[in-house]
């Protein structure tokens, strides 16, 4: 049986229109045919037929509806693991933490506000996590770290609330890190200490919709990694809008590897760290 | 802070054997306006070891040659007058400096790969960007922490303790050297060119990249793109010392002065320009081949 749905020229420019209306995601002609594999079982499954019925039928509910969600667990791409990208994640330990940690602190204890906007199953902000609690050590207990790991995809978020992973997504981790943050579940199950669970807040947010994204307000770290790259360039402009308002003065942002903001937004001061990027408020 | 330590170090920079009377005539002549080949030419082959040396260079892989290189006013047609000359004057200065055998000196490996990497960035940087300064970054970025040399010469315990701080504290050498000995390597190096009466924008250049808007007038422009290239040869991982910290690069008076100048720069996208200057990588190691030998 054929793997994809053949899509027609006006269903093609059809579906991926309301895809992107609802959702910032363009699927340009080059990606196609990864767009007809993964809309055939939403056919199917709602027995659609076609495009334009299946259009219909998503129309015929509210904003958020079940299979607007399905639609959008089908054909978001999730490819993430903990401390992804070395460079990275270095620059954020060895700058960026110790920076909030210096200006946040007040009295000896202080509150932090991370949103990993585009959290994907939760292991950026777990790393962000661990990262606080290896500098604050003892004093974590004294502080209020709160990460929001928020992603429009509920499959993601349903993994990132468990707080399991398998031994592939720690394939960066060193063995010392993952002994000391993780218990050992069976074979290739491994669950994250409560206390660093706590700091994560998992919730959903479509970041095409300014009404949900503006909620995140004071941020000090904001990470919107990998997830740029899906949008056209209007679609870029508005999100990166909302974040300059949602940091704090001063805060960090930061993109996926080799992403810039160049010809997006001139808002951000661009920080070269070494080997890696940022931006700052 | 560090008893005479100002007194000790130009003792040691007075008792420094005199750069060879070759690489003064080389000196010279990278100063005056107008200097032909052949005049050049004769002056180098009139030294056998810096003649072997020029021949070296030419058929090293940097120039990547499909033919040997035999005679040295060749050498100089290909290579270019003054960028051979450079790099004769920076081999008669390193030599100065090679360690006597047996004794501890700072990682002088990574010491000469920071050198070289910033003087081949700032050369990359002024020809994609169309920055008006063309003539001698290459030697100027080669020479522009000489102090640190000479610092650790004077004493190496000393200079190892400010070097362990950078890793430390995550912060640069010049504030290092502040906290331990309250001289600078820019000072320090500034006086040794002046003693080998090397061109003013060398000395300017060693004197003020950490202090760009004190460079005279006449050779800001060029202390300022030194100044870039040694930041982003450290964010490129070129760097000496731990200093890992982030800077926002088109916020330095560097920078500054380079757009002041050049105003085309403040569009230029930065963030890529630093991230493909992977491209220099082989240029530097090649380089750092030449200059060890
Ligand atoms: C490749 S993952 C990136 C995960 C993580 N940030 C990283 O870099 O490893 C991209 C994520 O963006 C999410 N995404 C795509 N469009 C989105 C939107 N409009 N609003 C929120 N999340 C979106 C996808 O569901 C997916 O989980
Ligand atoms: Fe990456
Ligand atoms: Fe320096
Ligand atoms: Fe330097
Ligand atoms: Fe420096």
């Amino acid at each position: 049986m054929d793997r994809s749905y053949k899509l027609a020229d006006d269903e093609f420019n059809s579906l991926r229109e309301y895809i992107y209306k609802r959702s910032g995601i363009f699927f340009t002609e080059k990606n196609r045919f990864q767009l007809e594999i993964k809309i055939k079982e939403r056919l199917s499954d709602t027995g659609c037929g076609n495009i334009f019925n299946y259009i219909n039928y998503l129309g015929s509910f509210n904003n958020s509806s079940d299979e607007l969600n399905n639609l959008f667990n089908a054909i978001t791409v999730n490819e993430t693991s903990f401390f992804r990208d070395r460079k990275f994640i270095s620059a954020v330990e060895k700058n960026v933490i110790p920076e909030i940690i210096k200006t946040n602190k007040v009295l000896g204890f202080g509150q932090v506000r991370v949103w990993s906007a585009a959290s994907s199953s939760g292991e950026e902000a777990y790393t962000i996590a661990i990262m606080f609690a290896e500098h604050l050590k003892s004093e974590l207990s004294k502080w209020t770290v709160r990460i929001i790991a928020t992603d429009i995809n509920e499959d993601v978020l349903k993994s990132c609330r468990t707080g399991i992973y398998s031994g592939y997504s720690m394939r960066n981790m060193s063995p010392d890190i993952r002994q000391r943050y993780f218990r050992h579940i069976d074979s290739d199950r491994y669950e994250i200490r409560d206390d660093i669970k706590a700091m994560v807040i998992p919730e959903k947010c479509n970041l095409m919709d300014y009404e949900s994204c503006r909620k995140y307000k004071g941020i000090d770290l904001l990470l919107i990694r990998n997830v740029l790259i899906y949008f056209d360039a209007e679609s870029k402009q508005k999100v990166l809008k909302t974040c300059f308002e949602n940091l704090k003065a001063g805060g960090y942002m930061f993109l996926g590897h080799a992403e810039t903001l160049f010809g997006f937004n001139n808002d951000f001061k661009l920080v070269h760290f070494v080997n890696a990027i940022g931006y700052k408020k | 802070m560090i008893e005479n330590f100002k007194d000790r170090i130009l003792s040691l920079i007075e008792y420094l054997p005199p750069i060879p009377g070759v690489i003064n005539d080389l000196i010279k002549l990278l100063e005056s306006e107008n200097c032909d080949v052949r005049e050049i030419s004769r002056i180098i082959e009139q030294d056998p070891s810096l003649s072997v040396n020029v021949l070296r260079i030419a058929n090293s892989a940097f120039y990547g040659l499909p033919y040997k290189v035999s005679s040295i006013q060749y050498a100089v047609n290909l290579i270019g007058f003054r960028e051979l000359a450079s790099l004769c004057i920076f081999c008669g200065v390193g030599s100065a400096f090679n360690p006597p055998a047996g004794i501890d000196t700072i990682d002088l490996k990574m010491f000469w790969k920071h050198s070289i990497a910033t003087g081949i960035i700032a050369k990359i940087f002024c020809r994609e960007f169309d920055i008006g300064v063309r003539e001698n970054l290459y030697l100027a970025g080669l020479v522009h922490d000489i102090g640190k040399i000479v610092i650790d010469r004077s004493d190496h315990d000393i200079y190892s303790g400010v070097i362990r701080l950078t890793y430390d504290d995550n912060i640069s050498v010049t504030e290092a050297e502040d906290k331990i000995i309250g001289e600078s390597h820019s000072s320090i190096g500034s006086w040794l060119l002046e003693k080998w009466k090397l061109p003013r924008m060398f000395i300017e250049t060693a004197a003020y990249h950490h202090l760009v808007r004190d460079a005279s007038e006449e050779y800001r422009e060029l202390v300022a793109v030194i100044s870039l290239a040694d930041q982003i040869a450290r964010l490129k991982g070129f760097g000496f010392g731990g200093d890992m910290r982030g800077i926002i690069l088109t916020g330095t008076p560097a920078f500054e002065i380079v757009r002041d100048k050049n105003p085309h720069i403040g569009d230029l996208d930065m963030a890529r320009f630093v991230m493909d200057l992977d491209r220099a990588d082989n240029e530097i190691f090649e380089m750092e081949k030449i200059i060890n030998g």
